[in-house]
């Protein structure tokens, strides 16, 4: 008890003002969040949004929805190498990959309450009219439970603090179950996110619509879930150095460099299937075009460069330059979901008919991710996240 | 238990009988495409006819008791801008500038063949045969009725505006505006109305004076069509728009030039259901197959480890054995050359011992031998 | 069959509202005939390991 107390007492010392930089800034967004909320819930999606007839998704939809579920599948991927795949040296990894991926999830389900029309009606498809036919209909029902599968593994830290033993032991015992179950819906949704525009062939510039579009959605999702594991891990090191036991600094640099390594791989792979893709459409003579250029830099500058760059990193043991290539990958992803849903959606319209977001959605993003923060931050501080509970001493 | 004979007989006739039956069906049904409603009503609109009155939208705005617009609707300026559906408006009328070439657009009906006219067009939900916005609704708001028109339950609309995305004409419109009961906005070709008596002919149709809009069965307004391009090759493109286009529409077109001039996307015939059905198939494939590969993956990376940690057991346990094993050898040993050098000490003592006492007795003889004399 | 179904989406409403029951069916089976399967090898590794090997 009192080694949290010390830890409290590190982050949050009695002595110094709680008027820090970043509460001050969290304060306002917090503020400019709950005026937008009520402007939302007073006003409409027309009071706070630039959505229109020719856009109904914009940047809830393709930044917090789209690029948040892709960045948050470090949860699947991390528990996948170490449990199912038996890389025990990554185990430190887990659950802050687990807490971001269970956090980013929430934040995807409060990003809706926001978009939708009706979010109280949100729970309908499952208990009042199934829309089977709908990939929406399954993206809906994988998220929903993964989000209680990411609660539960999370639940564990949560238990461990709490100091209920025999409930944590119950579900530390489904840890197996819940990995696979995760994997399962992961690959399930992550790809069905893809292939929601499957539908709409007329509508999406041809070098960005493809049969393989599930497929390419799954695939990068597993170098963002990496790459953000990577990205938070040095964030954490350098603000909650204190709060990490022996384990996790002594495995930090693995994790750095392993995931880098894995991720490389993976997106040398992404390469050829995305090449593939355009040999399949025949699709060349379009990276010539404006919208060809804009590709080529999606593709190369996010995700061949820091391929190999990852690759240089590995090979060099050289850990500032993976975690600098970590930003660029976690940013081709936002980029690529961003341009799917926003971009090269609608990609025909004069620049008049655009979509740009407006200053409210990108308040409440901001506000949200903000909350996300915050809640992160308490729940580090405090539980078995960083550090193994001496009480609970049972790896894998 | 015995089955009389007639009894199995009786059966195995059955059996047979109904094996052929569905043997019949089955391979018959494999083949045979879905061929939409019977008796699915339409409407045909001829752009070549279409003057661009507006009275169309005044009719449809009148029967759904959807808000008075800005501009009234003999305002006919509106049409130099491209207008699309809207919340507050069903069916919109453009004007497109085509360029001169035959056939031409036609002025009126009274009129002959006029170079350089402009060319109005009316857009309004196609009614589907196979609606996309249904395929990707996830509460099942659309339906596609058996009287041909897709409508909209705002009951169960969650406000996820997928529909939106998906609907290859850009039909649906949403209420943005609203807070508590936001709807998505669109045609119904006043299926409602007619369900109730309230009217025969769509508002639209009613209110058309140029008969631009038929209203009837699909498959007569087809023969109509294909009627009108027979008997004036000149004045219509061979192609009736929402034959084919996206597995076939309920609204169809006739047009003077081609249809892209006329703001209208050239589609296949591929119907919305069918462009994610692979996707959508994959996930029982999925669910089915992944599971055990990954529970297969644990279980021997698991059996691995126990294997690894049991031979390295069995090494330490040997290195310890082994060590053990020399540690007595040479104990053994040790004690072996203890004995024998305690023996060997013995006997150099007990000899020692015996020559001193020999020597002793020596010294005895000699020391008391001269006494005696 | 395929006379019962006037459109392909009818046709798709009706083969996935079964698909989706069927999928829940096999995750529930899936997890069971694996408890089955395994039974002799939780079995050996209570006799070795004790508490630990209780889970899968």
């Amino acid at each position: 008890m009192s080694e949290q107390t010390n830890v409290i007492k590190k982050i949050f010392p009695p002595d110094r003002s709680l008027m820090t930089p970043f509460n001050v800034t969290a304060g306002i967004i917090i503020i400019m969040g709950i005026i937008l909320t009520i402007v939302r819930f007073t006003g409409g999606l027309a009071a706070v949004t630039n959505l229109d007839d020719n856009y109904g998704w914009g940047l809830w939809i393709g930044f917090d929805l789209m690029a948040g579920v892709a960045l948050a599948a470090g949860g699947y991927t991390t528990s996948a190498a170490v449990y199912l795949f038996g890389m025990k040296r990554f185990h430190s990894a887990v659950r802050p990959a687990i807490l971001t991926g269970f956090l980013g999830y929430a934040l995807v389900v409060v990003s809706l309450t926001y978009d939708v029309g009706r979010p109280w009606r949100l729970p309908f498809p499952f208990i009042v009219s199934q829309g089977t036919t709908s990939l929406l209909f399954e993206v809906a029902a994988c998220v929903s439970l993964y989000l209680t599968v990411l609660f539960l593994e999370y639940s564990t830290a949560a238990l461990e603090w709490l100091g209920l033993k025999r409930v944590r032991h119950l579900i530390h015992k489904m840890t197996i179950a819940l990995t696979i179950f995760g994997v399962v819906l992961s690959t399930l949704h992550q790809s069905s996110l893809g292939a929601l525009f499957l539908i709409a062939p007329g509508k999406l510039h041809p070098l960005w619509y493809s049969s393989y579009l599930p497929v390419y959605f799954f695939v990068s999702s597993i170098f963002a879930g990496l790459s953000m594991v990577i990205f938070e891990g040095n964030l954490a090191h350098k603000y909650y150095h204190d709060t990490m036991d022996e384990t996790h600094l002594a495995e930090h640099g693995q994790v750095t460099v392993g995931f880098a390594k894995g991720a490389s791989f993976v997106m040398m792979g992404y390469l050829f299937i995305k090449v593939f893709g355009i040999a399949k459409d025949n699709n060349w003579e379009l990276l010539a075009t404006p919208y060809g250029i804009w590709f080529l830099v999606e593709l190369l500058g996010f995700v061949a460069l820091p391929c190999y760059l990852y690759a240089v990193g590995v090979r060099d043991r050289n850990l500032k330059l993976i975690q600098r290539t970590s930003i660029v990958v976690v940013l081709g992803i936002i980029l690529n979901r961003l341009n799917v849903c926003l971009i090269a959606f609608n990609w025909y319209l004069p620049f008049e008919e655009r979509y740009i977001p407006h200053i409210g959605e990108i308040g409440l993003t901001l506000f949200m991710l903000t909350m996300g923060i915050l809640v992160y931050k308490f729940i580090v501080s405090r539980m078995p996240i960083f550090y193994e509970h001496p009480d609970y001493k049972d790896a894998h | 238990m015995s089955v009389s004979r007639r009894k199995f007989l009786a059966w195995m006739g059955g059996a047979g009988l109904s094996t052929a039956a569905v043997g019949r069906k089955a391979f018959a049904g494999a083949q045979k495409p879905f061929e939409g409603y019977p008796e699915s009503m339409g409407v045909l609109h001829d752009t070549v006819l279409c003057v661009g009155c507006r009275r169309c939208e005044e009719g449809c705005n009148k029967i759904n008791e959807l808000p008075a617009p800005e501009r009234p609707f003999d305002d006919l300026t509106v049409l130099e801008e491209k207008r699309r559906t809207h919340s507050d408006s069903y069916t919109v009328v453009n004007k497109f500038e085509v360029g001169d070439h035959p056939p031409y657009a036609m002025e009126g009906i009274m009129g002959g063949p006029v170079k350089g006219k402009p060319v109005f067009r009316k857009q309004q939900c196609n009614h589907c045969m196979e609606p996309a916005c249904a395929s990707a609704c996830f509460v099942k708001a659309f339906t596609k009725t058996k009287e041909g028109a897709v409508v909209y339950d705002a009951s169960v609309c969650v406000g996820c505006r997928y529909c939106m995305i998906a609907c290859p004409f850009d039909v649906p419109a949403y209420e943005y505006h609203k807070v508590i009961e936001p709807r998505i906005m669109k045609c119904h070709m006043c299926h409602p109305h007619i369900q109730a008596g309230k009217t025969e002919l769509p508002g639209c149709v009613e209110a058309c004076p140029v008969e631009s809009l038929v209203y009837g069965r699909r498959d007569d307004l087809l023969k109509i069509a294909r009627e009108r391009i027979r008997k004036h090759p000149e004045r219509y493109m061979d192609h009736i728009y929402g034959e084919k286009e996206m597995g076939g529409t309920n609204w169809l077109y006739l047009s003077g030039t081609p249809y892209e001039e006329i703001g209208m996307r050239h589609y296949d015939s591929t119907p919305a259901p069918k462009l994610t059905s692979g996707a959508l198939a994959s996930v029982p494939m999925i669910v089915g197959l992944w599971p055990v590969l990954l529970t297969g993956i644990y279980a021997m990376n698991k059996r691995k480890e126990k294997v690894a940690a049991a031979e390295r057991a069995l090494a330490v346990s040997e290195a310890v054995e082994k060590t053990r094993a020399e540690g007595e050898e040479k104990m053994t040993k040790a004690m072996e050359k203890a004995d024998k050098d305690k023996q060997a000490t013995v006997e150099r003592e007990v000899k020692k011992a015996l020559e001193e006492a020999a020597k002793a007795q020596e010294e005895d003889d000699t020391d008391q031998s001269p006494e005696e004399e | 069959m395929e006379s019962d179904f006037n459109i392909l989406h009818d046709f798709m409403l009706h083969t996935k509202n079964i698909t989706y029951l069927l999928i829940v069916a096999a995750l529930v089976g899936i997890a069971a005939f694996w408890r089955f399967l395994s039974g002799k090898d939780r079995e050996n590794d209570l006799g070795v390991e004790g508490e630990e090997s209780k889970h899968v």
